[in-house]
């Protein structure tokens, strides 16, 4: 039996295709669009310090995520966009790319490529060990936004615990407010203000290591940082050049453990920075204890005390060198998800306290309502924080999630 | 013979509760060991939450566990509604004692956290679930008392009290009742608060075996008696055996 060369032909691209088109069935794809849209509005007690100073900003937030994955889990793209309006402070109104990036995982390893945004740490008043991101200062003053990082991860879970390796090609600066905004220092800070110290500014790339592992009522890890730093360094004032601030390349050791028993919380975050300029150390120290479902009322109640400790003194970017923090965390665990957390820090060396209250409540199904207020007292002269003296504030956010 | 019978009564004599501590305790393990091998599970779970006007709120979940032989079940349980809270995620370690281990991933700040698991009593999200239903059942958490034999509309069930021997627990006891023709499945749960009172009560709906040999339901409707709340968790496309390991249950896999 013979067959002629096109019917050959012809058969071999019949079977291709249906390979093709079984293997695109076994292969389908999830995806999942999600979205919040956020209304906001900052009210500040004082008039500002500063020339042009505002004193009631409105502004809204967009924040679209967008995700795929394939059937089998193994590969994963994630996008997530932040982007605010702001009716004052042209700094605050601002774009970025949180998350936008593809995961591939295997059996007990990944490895992902693009922009995401990476947590470290345990503590609660302060997030030393945390360090692959850029703040988003203009977002949050408490300096828990952050803005999209370019990596690539590779994450290995082993018996003996996570390991993680990253490779930082770009180091992002981060934006202070605008002459019209609040938390800022006299002089306004453009985004190219504070240089680099190496040559390759941005594009100098960072590395970093970390290994966590969790036995019993313990979890720890270990972290070491090698590259541009995040937060600006601080050396000082000039009277000539105003502050001194300067992005150095640093060497950040990082340790962060948790000792979890009942209703105790134990914490602990402490590194050790090294630079040309400065070597410091840093902890920060504390616990947690809840009383839950009191009186058979659901109501979960936290008490959160955390000592912050930080060698550099005045020159502590965040304040928080000799300082105590004492809080309460009070959760309805209601239908609709009501729970604050308000608190104070003290300066145990100086006069500054800062007193904080942040709540939020689920209103029907898909709104969220959060009042967050911050009250700045006795502030010393010493500080950084000295320029933010009158900018006490009350802040009210609607989100709407679709 | 009639030695035979002095014996029985001399055993009785000497521990008259030990035959019907053993008797609710078989039975419990029965029940338990029919769900030897499953391996792993995975389940999309509906909440329905009822109030006493009768007004409705709904939470949509995922729920992966995986069988652990020689201690509790690892589960990981991830929401997708209300939208607010869409992405968060819990990762659960049962142990046959002690307490529990637990980690919340939080995806607005991707932060996974160590999380106390002393809070047993306390509603889970709202609902009239306590985090105690929702453990993986344990032989050993309990003290077993078998009660008696009856019939519960119309089906044969075995009645065992059980006394949690964990700390913290919002129950003085709880009555079980188990069906005693299809492997001793729960049927219906009771539950009675630390004064002693009936507090809620759990009933297992519309079950399915499923690989010829797993119970379990596709609704569980849990009556609270004191508030007048009520919810139901509906289960909907359940597998097993679903080539899950360990390497699914970490804090990694928590952030992915």
């Amino acid at each position: 039996m013979r067959y002629k060369a096109s019917e050959v032909i012809l058969l071999i691209l019949v079977i291709c295709f249906q390979k093709f088109v079984l293997a695109q069935e076994n292969k389908k794809w999830e995806s999942d669009f999600s979205m919040e849209i956020e209304l906001e509005q900052r009210l500040f007690f004082n008039e500002g310090l500063y020339v042009g100073q505002e004193q009631f900003f409105t502004s809204g937030a967009l924040i679209p995520k967008f995700s795929v994955e394939s059937n089998d889990g193994k590969h994963q793209f994630g996008a997530k966009l932040f982007g605010r309006l702001a009716q004052y402070d042209d700094q605050r109104s601002h774009l970025d790319i949180r998350e936008l990036f593809y995961r591939y995982k295997g059996k007990g390893w990944s490895i992902l490529i693009g922009s995401n945004i990476v947590f470290w740490g345990v503590t609660e008043s302060n997030h030393l060990v945390d360090i692959i991101n850029q703040t988003d200062q203009v977002e949050g003053v408490d300096g828990e936004d952050k803005l999209g990082q370019p990596m690539i991860q590779f994450t290995k879970n082993t018996n003996i615990g996570t390991f993680e390796a990253y490779y930082l090609p770009y180091a992002r600066r981060r934006q202070f407010p605008d002459t019209e905004g609040r938390f800022r220092f006299p002089e306004v800070l453009e985004r190219d203000d504070i240089p680099f110290e190496n040559n390759a500014e941005e594009w100098s790339p960072s590395f970093a290591l970390r290994w966590s592992h969790y036995l019993g009522n313990f979890d720890v890890g270990l972290s070491n940082f090698y590259g541009i730093a995040r937060e600006p360094q601080f050396l000082g004032f000039n009277l000539q050049t105003g502050l001194q601030l300067s992005y150095p390349v640093i060497n950040q050791t990082g340790l962060d453990a948790q000792f979890t028993k009942d209703a105790w919380l134990l914490k602990l975050e402490s590194i050790y920075r090294t630079s040309d300029d400065l070597d410091f150390f840093a902890f920060t120290v504390g616990f947690e204890y809840t009383l839950s479902d009191i009186k058979s009322s659901g109501i979960d109640v936290g008490i959160v005390s955390e000592y912050l400790f930080d060698e550099r003194k005045e020159l502590t970017f965040s304040g928080f060198d000799n300082d105590i923090f004492i809080g309460s965390r009070v959760a309805f665990n209601d239908v609709q998800n009501t729970e604050f957390i308000t608190g104070g820090i003290f300066d145990v060396s100086r006069s500054t306290y800062l007193y904080s209250f942040e709540g939020s409540r689920r209103l029907g199904e898909s709104w969220k309502l959060a009042i967050e207020a911050r009250v700045f007292g006795s502030v010393s002269e010493e500080e950084l924080l000295f320029a933010f003296r009158e900018d006490d504030v009350f802040q009210i956010k609607i989100s709407k999630f679709f | 013979m009639k030695t035979f019978f002095l014996a029985i009564a001399f055993t009785l004599a000497i521990n008259p509760t030990s035959t019907i501590d053993d008797k609710g305790r078989a039975l419990a393990q029965k029940s338990k060991d029919n769900d030897k091998g499953y391996e792993s599970e995975e389940v999309e779970l509906e909440m329905i939450l009822t109030n006493k006007q009768g007004q409705v709120s709904k939470r949509y979940m995922k729920s992966q566990t995986l069988e652990v032989a020689t201690d509790g079940d690892k589960s990981m349980i991830e929401f997708n509604s209300p939208k607010d809270v869409k992405g968060t995620k819990t990762l659960t370690f049962t142990h046959r004692k002690g307490d529990d281990d637990q980690w919340l991933f939080l995806p607005s700040i991707n932060r996974v956290k160590r999380i106390s698991s002393s809070n047993k009593s306390g509603p889970f999200v709202g609902s009239e679930f306590s985090f105690e239903d929702l453990t993986s059942f344990e032989v050993e958490k309990y003290t077993h008392k078998f009660v008696e034999e009856t019939t519960l509309d119309g089906i044969n069930v075995a009645v065992v009290e059980q006394v949690p021997l964990y700390s913290g627990s919002g129950y003085s006891k709880r009555l079980v009742y188990m069906n005693v023709d299809k492997d001793y499945r729960f049927e219906k749960i009771e539950y009675f608060d630390r004064k002693g009172a009936k507090l809620k009560t759990l009933v297992y709906k519309d079950q399915k075996q499923h690989l010829e040999k797993y119970w379990r339901p596709n609704e569980l409707e849990m009556i609270n008696h004191q508030n007048g709340k009520k919810t139901s968790l509906k289960f909907t496309n359940h597998k097993f055996k679903t080539g899950l390991t360990e390497s699914d249950f970490t804090q990694s896999s928590l952030r992915n």
